[in-house]
């Protein structure tokens, strides 16, 4: 089976997944109904009403309710809300010294790039609690700190720095030659420029890479 | 046709493709429902304003996915899905419009949780590994990667009949 048939099949079945319409009116209903709530200000939206009154479970998270704190509750819990901040505040502070920065907190401040740049609120929180958990152990090494490097089998290594637009060239009258890429191993072709870069082409891809030449 | 920003006009214009992200994790109608219930629950509760409808699907099938791991890691759904494998019990919606997988979706969701999102992203969404690389925060070659032990498993699975 080629990519093409493969990238088709894996298409063809994603079409096939779809909501059923009663579901997506269901679910609209509910937002709109949990909209017109926080619109009315009824108080925060913690879970879902549900509008169908079907009984079936909908994505409501339980909300727990304020306790009044009173008497003799109140005498105890004050002093120990008082030194359980002060403890977080002491912990927080030697966390955020600069000079102490690890390779591993450039990882969470990819995390915080992503999500400053215009990712999703919701999924950023979740990102910047566990950015670890969902980015599995790539999450250390954000994106632009890593240069990958492409080796030739002469030996001469370039480095991938932009994705690559031919204007003047065309990519079929170029000399390519296999490659790899270094760390992975990574199959791909390389084709020198005139100017000393090549040009990079990574198997089942159509993204063309420009690379400049490494030591 | 005019762009709504309501959230039925963004709902509207994405239910289905965050349902697809959903139901890739979790392989059921009814998980996969409740999972884009809550995914837009996130925009009525916490309002946004996007740059572009691009904008606004990157960010619907990042908080889909991130909110599906999340489901996929609670002891009580896996609790849940231990009760429903011994006393399998579809719903009459999933009889009518979610039949059975077929043959390739079933290939698609035995896959590791990190090869599903990259396939999903570069076979349906049609995005190029750099971008996919930005959505995620990772480096392009740990997508390429992904992606490439994805197509090999997949092919496994359709060519060698590797299914369980």
């Amino acid at each position: 089976m080629t990519d093409e048939e493969l990238e088709e099949r894996v298409r063809e079945a994603y079409a096939d997944v779809r909501m059923s319409p009663e579901a997506e009116d269901r679910i609209l209903a509910n937002l709109l109904a949990a909209e017109a709530d926080s619109v009315k200000g009824t108080g925060c939206l913690t879970g879902l009403s549900d509008v169908d009154g079907d009984g079936k479970k909908h994505a409501g998270n339980p909300v727990k309710q304020p306790v009044p704190l009173t008497g003799r509750r109140w005498r105890w819990v004050a002093p120990a809300s008082i030194a359980a901040v002060l403890l977080v505040g002491v912990i927080v502070g030697t966390q955020i010294i600069p000079a102490d920065r690890s390779p591993k907190d450039s990882g969470t401040d990819g995390g915080i790039v992503l999500i400053t740049s215009g990712e999703p609120e919701g999924a950023a929180e979740e990102n910047d609690v566990a950015s670890d958990r969902l980015m599995e152990a790539d999450s250390a090494a954000p994106a632009e700190a890593r240069a990958e490097i492409v080796m030739l089998d002469d030996g001469s290594r370039f480095a991938i720095v932009d994705l690559y637009v031919p204007d003047e060239v065309d990519p079929g009258e170029l000399d390519w030659k296999p490659a790899h890429l270094e760390g992975t191993g990574d199959a791909c072709e390389a084709a020198l420029l005139e100017d000393g870069t090549c040009v990079v082409l990574f198997e089942g891809e159509g993204d063309l890479f420009l690379a400049v030449p490494q030591p | 046709m005019a762009r709504t920003n309501g959230i039925e006009g963004i709902y509207r214009r994405h239910v289905q493709t965050v349902y697809r992200v959903c139901y890739s994790y979790l392989g059921s109608a009814a998980d996969a429902e409740d999972a884009v219930q809550a995914t837009f629950m996130k925009l009525v509760e916490h309002p946004r304003s996007f740059e572009s409808e691009e904008h606004e699907k990157a960010w619907l099938i990042v908080a889909a996915k991130n909110h599906c791991l999340d489901v996929l890691r609670s002891a009580s759904y896996s609790r849940v899905v231990a009760l429903d494998e011994s006393v399998p019990e579809p719903s009459v919606e999933d009889e009518v419009f979610a039949d059975e997988p077929g043959e390739v979706m079933q290939a698609v969701l035995r896959l590791p949780e990190k090869y599903k999102y990259v396939v999903f992203l570069h076979y349906v969404e049609g995005r190029k590994t750099d971008e996919i690389a930005r959505m995620l925060g990772s480096p392009p070659s740990t997508v390429r990667n992904r992606l490439a032990d994805a197509r090999a498993l997949l092919r496994k699975e359709l060519e060698g009949g590797g299914g369980t």
